[in-house]
């Protein structure tokens, strides 16, 4: 396998990476545990946003189903959300492309509280009663912070594509 | 010269598909996972046995990325059990005290039982056999608290089955596959657990809700319980053996609820107990009890241990 193919697993392989690290028995209290399943989703943005084509619909699928495997919720959940996510992200505003990491943050917030919403309101529908919303809003506050370190993590990766494979303006000439 | 990165043409020349073409898949793919959750919701035996055979695939994944973070695991467990320790050492103090007083009175009950069983010719109550493995995955999401384990049907294992740890009882076996299983923890928001409450053995139902201190419901309303008393299972229906410790009582404002003796957060090796419900056996083809082994070893006993 060329160089070349081996970095456009660098996406896909992130968000199965974070997919096992939010479903390993890590010790924590159980009020904090629920913190972890949205960890691929920060993955998920920042290559949808970033890398459209390395981050396709059925890796995203998998990975939320391999979330609902892994944290025994019911089938099909976090592929849901995750999928939610996924749309979401490709309607990232053109405007704010020249904003940089901030712009993305802020646009990954904005994502986020939409899919905590959405995340409420599949629980209560499945439960056919209401879900207690504050694990929702500390998953999402915990996605939230975790977005620029994960970012900051994968900004090197990223920069193994050639800046011109996505810019066509250049000025100053 | 300065180059304008991630416009808008670029993120439409990156994609590798056609945008009504991909959109369609996105949203063939939302609704496959719409029917999936559907069919979750159902209870559907197939969705079941995918999920135990997707476990199963990944359950060799996940042994394997255990080994690297071990270190990084344990060493937060040392920092949180660093900063407990003056207050659990103070607790131990006081507790050590109470337990020689109980250690003395546990004696002399023990020698007035086996004197009145021997008096009332009792038949003596079997211990029940056990296995013990590591969790390979917890539940971390906002709508269940289970656990799942590295064994299953080809060790024995069967749905129903009691799991315990060094300090009580968490949840019991809900599916089994080839070779992991799935624990439903007590704090599950579907375990409901028939136990007994305190001295006086008042009967409550033990309500899970996915915090972490499951409710005790449907209490006689001349029950008198108070925060400490000891919770343990009553053994009604035959689900469940009689007498497994679970937790302490703990006062709320809503009523009573119940601390997991277990640690339910840091579930590492925990054992499965095979227990094999009356109510179950009754129920077989030759409409028999069967006689447990008499020479069964006790469960919180030696360790009948397998490699996880």
């Amino acid at each position: 396998m060329s160089i070349g193919a081996l970095k456009n697993i660098i996406p896909g392989s992130s968000v199965v990476l974070l997919t096992l690290v939010a479903a390993l028995p890590w010790g924590l209290p159980s009020e904090t545990r629920f913190l972890f399943p949205l960890l691929p989703y920060t993955a998920i943005h920042f290559w949808a946003v970033r890398r459209p084509a390395l981050m396709p619909d059925w890796l995203v699928f998998l990975a939320g189903l391999a979330t609902d495997v892994l944290t025994h919720g019911p089938l099909g959940f976090w592929s849901l959300v995750f999928l939610l996510g996924l749309g979401l992200a490709h309607v990232f505003p053109t405007s704010w492309h020249g904003g940089g990491t901030s712009a993305r943050w802020l646009h990954f917030c904005v994502t986020l509280v939409l899919l905590a919403v959405a995340q409420w309101g599949i629980a209560t529908v499945f439960f056919m009663s209401p879900i207690e919303w504050k694990p929702f809003a500390s998953g999402a506050l915990f996605a939230v912070l975790a977005y620029p370190v994960l970012a900051l993590l994968l900004k090197p990766c990223d920069r193994l594509w050639p800046a011109s494979a996505h810019a066509r303006f250049e000025r100053g000439v | 010269m300065r180059v304008l990165r991630n416009d808008a043409f670029a993120r439409q020349g990156d994609a590798l598909q056609p945008r009504g073409r991909r959109r369609g898949v996105l949203v063939l793919l939302i609704l496959v996972s719409l029917g999936l959750l559907f069919l979750s919701r159902m209870q559907h035996a197939q969705v079941s046995e995918l999920r135990l055979q997707l476990a199963e695939l990944l359950a060799p994944v996940l042994k394997a990325a255990i080994v690297p973070v071990e270190p990084l695991r344990r060493a937060g467990q040392r920092v949180g059990d660093y900063f407990e320790l003056a207050s659990e050492l103070d607790r131990l103090r006081a507790e050590n005290q109470r337990l020689r007083d109980w250690e003395w009175r546990a004696q002399e009950s023990e020698r007035k039982a086996s004197q009145l069983a021997r008096l009332a010719n009792a038949v003596e109550e079997p211990g029940l056999e056990f296995l013990t493995a590591r969790v390979v995955a917890n539940s971390s999401g906002p709508l269940v608290r289970s656990a799942m384990l590295s064994l299953g049907r080809d060790r024995g294992m069967k749905p129903g089955y009691p799991v315990i740890d060094s300090n009580g009882l968490v949840g019991r076996l809900l599916e089994t596959g080839a070779r992991v299983s799935r624990v439903m923890l007590v704090t599950d928001i579907n375990s409901r657990i028939p136990v007994q409450v305190g001295r006086n053995a008042v009967r409550a139902i033990l309500l899970g809700d996915n915090g972490p201190h499951p409710r005790l419901g449907h209490l006689p309303s001349e029950a008198t319980i108070e925060a400490g008393d000891e919770v343990y299972t009553s053994g009604v229906g035959g689900v469940l053996p009689r007498g497994l410790r679970i937790g302490t009582v703990i006062a709320d404002a809503d009523g009573y609820r119940m601390r997991p003796h277990a640690r339910l957060d840091e579930l590492d090796y925990i054992s499965v107990l095979l227990f094999d419900s009356p109510s179950i056996e009754m129920g077989d083809d030759d409409k028999t009890v069967r006689p447990r082994d008499a020479t069964k070893r006790s469960a919180l006993g030696r360790a009948g241990t397998a490699t996880p």
